[in-house]
């Protein structure tokens, strides 16, 4: 065997048998440990319940709740767990805004292990609950992460009925859009191909159209997301910059429901509900895009792009497992620079399978996933099929939790197998094509403490290796510490290394093409690497809720595209390190039928590289440039009113201008004396003068829409939606076409209207 | 459950409200008025000039280009500079006339000098705008070197060396060949300085016309199986600034892009001695 293959195998070997060595012995270790489980499941649809309150107080009572045991909230599985419960006398109270509260008392005998399916009467009236009580007990440090809901997605003005998370993570600060085309997503610093993206535990490599309005997630489907702008913990590996983690909702368990969307620029159709009332349910929905059909009759503008994308969940669940079979293909072409005949096109092609087993025999749940991600780009010009990369991955995934040392762990392994493939046939260079198959393993532990339930602490440690790399060092830490009862003051650290098993090349140089070759790294040495560091504070003063967050992201191994003034896909590369830094700060008003939120983000992106490697023509050895996605400067301010009958949502963005790179000069060269100047026309080449030194004009725009919902029977409803984005016209430019001087501005005034047939 | 429901609906809120709603205005109102972008930088890129100056010519034609302008299919550009040339010795200046030609769908504009193109002798061209804007570029001419092949009359196995003097910075490429089925086939030599002793400035090839020939035609060959007994030598003389090639990124005209330089070809016959036939003992 192979020396490589041989050491690799060995190093899976160990790791498989420590996780199955292990495993055992722990149960047997922890028999007699005390299980109280809750699975907290809504009345309305048989689903369970995503940040449900719940709190168990010493002694039983119906009325006098001030000895509280432990609080918290239900994760993505309508799960929580109390820890190193004793034996005794409890009462247990949960809440969830429209749902009747639970109050129930119960005994706790030694040696106890019991899981609770509870589910809570659905009951219209109860919306009042707008703020969690014993907040500093549920706040987790949560540093870097932003936990999103459908309802906040549905805040967002969006062309589709309940909103769209593209739509609402172009209004968090920090990420930075090139514009609205082209579906590539910058978060504090990193570009897209540092960011993961995760779907119900599968990777899906780029979920986001071509129109930046929309993407894979509408908010009608997403049951949580959580934003992971850096520092994060160690049971995310294989980023460098972000996390985006999607857990997409059940379909109804309890009863069947359908809908039909159409408006202007999009079509969609959905089905869910029982297989099994209580236990099984599917959802399939499919969206396809008409705004290449009748966007120009409405906006004057053609949109020479479409898209599609079908999504489909079957759910079970039992006593003592959920299991889900989720499915998402997408598809897109068309261009983004109008005044090019450059065709793009993306595919994502994602499904698998996950299970959590939180049988009372366990001490804690168990998490496999298994699946298939598969990704392909390609560019043509003028119809022939010139550039094409791909990337797909089987994969295998493990994650437990159990007690080392009387302190819970979480640890798990991941195995993938993966494929690359990139063929270049441009008509400027030669024939190229690259071809990579690589196995990869990842791993990770982390542990949390917790003292006084003020100060929580989180190390953990991630390692990744595949056949060619040894494996990396991950350090993971994450800190919170948490004072006063009624502002709920909090601050927060995070700080780690993060490799990257692959890396993504596009000519940044050129605005037009989202074009990207996926390769596999090579050498161990230029594996992309960063250092995160990010500390914030947060307080809540009455209704408003004040947060605050620094951040250092050092990047290192950056691939990009050489410089040259030939227009042409240069893949031979330099490297570059990066150095991010800035601040998020937010102000956050709830009060019932008002919710207003400002949002400002600082940001400052620097790359370096040797000039050299790079084929800049600077005199420094050393060249330091802002990269085209250093947006300093963005302001979102949002709100959302609920009128009675009616809702409106308002949407502001203001950003600063982009870096881009001057011209200075479009050139036929001739090789003298070979070439003759009266024969020869010459070969045409773009002078570019120093890298990214100019930046674009300020952008703003306003998104306003209102929805209302008609009622015709009990069991139809018509949701009618209107609105408008960039309200006010504003000619915000996309970039500049350097071939034909052509500016070219991104959407302007986008009138809509839609409708929503719901049947139940 | 008791609910903290405590929002307020009243004048606070209208009053935050309308404060927003006015600052907002006001922001509309100041930021981002112009959003004008203008891409290119005109300072840096003002022209380009790409032209060879042949000593052996009476007309050469210089391509010059506004750098700024796109390079649009089937479209007549204005040229509103001037374009000059000057012989730094003499310091005779001419400006020059244009002609505009149609290659390959795109239109160029050369530029005609008939100015002699003396050896050893730095020529400037200097291309302006109307505003005062000029990109200025230099080639120096190279000297007519003094071409010698000793010895003379050489047979099929003897050193041939051609030595050339002065050869300047710019190089030389110079080639040697034979007629063979009715063509002259070429070899290209790459010349190498002199013997200690010898002048700085000489160059030489060295060959034996049976190496030559078994070489270009890849096969063992005798100079009896020529048809006469002549051999070829062309060359190129290149001036100093031929140095840089035109991928570099390292743009030798300031303030523009290009190449210019001056060069000679020259074209001459020697004789070899054929009168050895090949047989054993001799041509192994």
């Amino acid at each position: 065997m192979d020396y490589n293959l041989s050491k690799f195998v060995n190093r899976v070997f160990v790791c498989v048998l420590l996780i199955i060595i292990y495993l055992p012995v722990s149960e047997l270790q922890a028999q007699d440990r005390n299980v109280f489980r809750v699975i907290v499941i809504s009345g309305d649809d048989g689903n369970p319940i995503v940040g449900a309150n719940v709190l168990l107080f010493n002694g039983e009572t119906d009325d006098n709740f001030d000895d509280l045991f432990d609080a918290g909230a239900t994760d993505s599985d309508g799960r929580y767990e109390f820890e190193r419960i004793e034996p005794g006398n409890y009462t247990l109270r949960i809440s969830y805004v429209g749902h009747e509260t639970l109050i129930e008392n119960l005994q706790i005998a030694d040696g106890d292990r019991i899981v609770r399916r509870i589910t809570l009467r659905f009951a219209s009236s109860e919306f009042d609950e707008v703020v969690v009580t014993e907040r500093r007990q549920i706040s987790t440090g949560d540093v870097g992460v932003i936990s999103i809901s459908a309802e906040e997605i549905n805040r967002i003005p969006s062309l589709v009925a309940g909103g769209d998370l593209s739509s609402y993570l172009q209004t968090v600060p920090g990420v930075v859009t090139a514009g609205d085309r082209g579906g590539d997503l910058y978060i504090r610093g990193g570009n897209p191909s540092q960011n993961l993206v995760l779907v119900d535990n599968m990777q899906i490599f780029k979920p986001f159209h071509i129109s930046n309005l929309y993407s894979a997630f509408p908010g009608n489907m997403v049951q949580t997301v959580d934003l992971y702008a850096g520092g994060f913990a160690a049971e995310y590996s294989g980023a460098t910059s972000a996390i985006i983690d999607v857990t997409l909702r059940n379909g109804n368990m309890r009863h069947h429901q359908s809908s039909v969307t159409v408006s202007p620029y999009l079509t969609s159709a959905q089905y869910e509900g029982p297989l099994k009332k209580d236990r099984q349910s599917i959802m399939v929905q499919g969206r396809y895009s008409i705004m290449d059909r009748y966007a120009e009759r409405i906006i004057g503008e053609k949109q020479e792009f479409n898209f599609y994308d079908v999504t489909a969940k079957y759910a079970f669940q039992s006593e003592s497992v959920s299991c889900n079979v989720t499915a998402i293909r997408t598809y897109d072409s068309g261009q983004i620079d109008p005044s090019r005949n450059l065709d793009l096109s993306w595919s994502n092609t994602v499904s698998g399978v996950r299970c959590l087993g939180f049988d009372e025999r366990f001490n804690y749940p168990v998490d496999v996933s298994v699946g298939y991600m598969s990704y392909s780009n390609s560019e043509r010009i003028d119809g022939n099929p010139e550039l094409f990369s791909s990337m797909n991955d089987i994969f295998l995934r493990f994650d437990h939790k159990d007690d080392v040392f009387n302190f819970p762990m979480d640890y798990g392994f991941f195995i993938g197998f993966r494929s690359f493939e990139t063929i270049l046939s441009e008509r400027f260079s030669d024939f190229l094509s690259l071809k990579a198959n690589r196995a990869l393993v990842k791993s990770y532990a982390q542990m949390e403490y917790s003292i006084a339930d003020r100060f929580r602490i989180q190390p953990g440690i991630a390692l990744q290796f595949t056949l060619e790399t040894s494996p990396t060092f991950e350090p993971r830490l994450r800190m919170a510490y948490s004072w006063g009862k009624d502002d709920g003051q909090e601050v927060s650290l995070a700080t780690g290394i993060y490799y990257q098993s692959y890396e993504g090349i596009s000519d940044t140089r050129d605005a037009g093409t989202v074009f990207t070759v996926i390769k596999a790294n090579e050498y161990q040495e230029q594996q992309p690497r960063a250092v995160h560091g990010i500390a914030g504070y947060e307080i809540n003063i009455g209704m408003f809720e004040l947060n605050l967050e620094g951040y250092v992201k050092d990047h290192q191994n950056i691939p990009v595209s050489r410089w040259t003034p030939l227009a042409r896909f240069e893949l031979e590369t330099a490297l570059a390190d990066g150095f991010t830094y800035g601040f998020d700060t937010r102000v956050e008003l709830d009060a019932g039928r008002f919710y207003g939120q400002a949002a400002y983000g600082y940001s400052n992106v620097e790359y370096e590289a040797v000039s050299e490697s790079l084929g800049a023509w600077v005199e420094e050895d050393i060249f330091s440039y802002n990269p085209g996605h250093d947006q300093r400067h963005k302001l979102n301010i949002i709100g959302s009113y609920d009128f009675p009958g009616f809702t409106t949502n308002v949407s502001w963005e203001f950003s600063s201008g982009r870096p881009f790179t001057k011209v200075y000069g479009f050139d036929l060269s001739l090789r003298v004396p070979e070439e003759d100047p009266m024969t020869t026309a010459g070969t045409a080449r773009t002078l570019f003068s120093k890298p990214f030194n100019e930046r674009l004009p300020v952008q703003h725009r306003l998104d306003v829409s209102v929805e209302r919902t008609f009622r015709f029977h009990e069991n139809v409803a018509l949701l009618a939606k209107i609105g408008a984005n960039n309200i006010y016209d504003r000619n915000n430019i996309f970039f500049y076409n350097l071939n034909t001087l052509q500016r070219v501005d991104q959407t302007p005034m986008m009138p809509y209207i839609s409708l929503t047939a719901n049947l139940n | 459950m008791k609910s903290e429901n405590n929002f307020k609906t009243g004048s606070n809120i209208r009053i935050s409200l309308s404060l927003c709603a006015v600052t907002l205005l006001c922001v509309f109102w100041n930021t981002g008025c112009d959003n004008t972008l203008d891409p290119l930088d005109t300072e840096r890129g003002i022209f380009s000039i790409y032209g060879g100056l042949d000593l052996n010519s009476e007309i050469n034609y210089l391509r010059v280009r506004n750098l700024n302008q796109p390079i649009l299919e089937n479209e007549i550009q204005e040229f509103t500079g001037t374009v000059s040339i000057t012989n730094k010795r003499t310091s005779e200046t001419v400006i020059l006339n244009d002609t505009l030609i149609n290659i390959q769908n795109v239109f160029v504009r050369n530029f005609i000098t008939t100015m002699p193109i003396e050896p050893e002798t730095a020529y400037e061209v200097i291309a302006r705008t109307p505003e005062g804007k000029q990109v200025k570029a230099t080639a120096t001419s190279p000297a007519f070197a003094e071409v010698s092949v000793l010895p003379v009359a050489p047979d099929c196995t003897t050193r041939v060396n051609i030595d050339f003097d002065p050869v300047n910075t710019g190089g030389l490429e110079p080639e040697v060949g034979f007629e063979w089925n009715g063509e002259i086939l070429w070899q290209t030599l790459i010349p190498e300085r002199g013997e200690s002793g010898e002048s700085n400035d000489l160059r030489r090839v060295s060959f034996t016309p049976r190496q030559l020939i078994s070489v270009r035609l890849r096969e063992a060959r005798w100079c009896s199986e020529l048809p006469d007994n002549k051999f070829y030598l062309r060359y190129i003389h290149y001036g100093p600034e031929f140095n840089q090639s035109i991928d570099s990124d390292n743009l030798n005209i300031p303030g523009g892009a290009g190449t210019l330089g001056a060069y000679y070809r020259e074209f001459q016959s020697f004789e070899i001695d054929r009168s050895v036939i090949c047989d054993l003992s001799i041509c192994q």
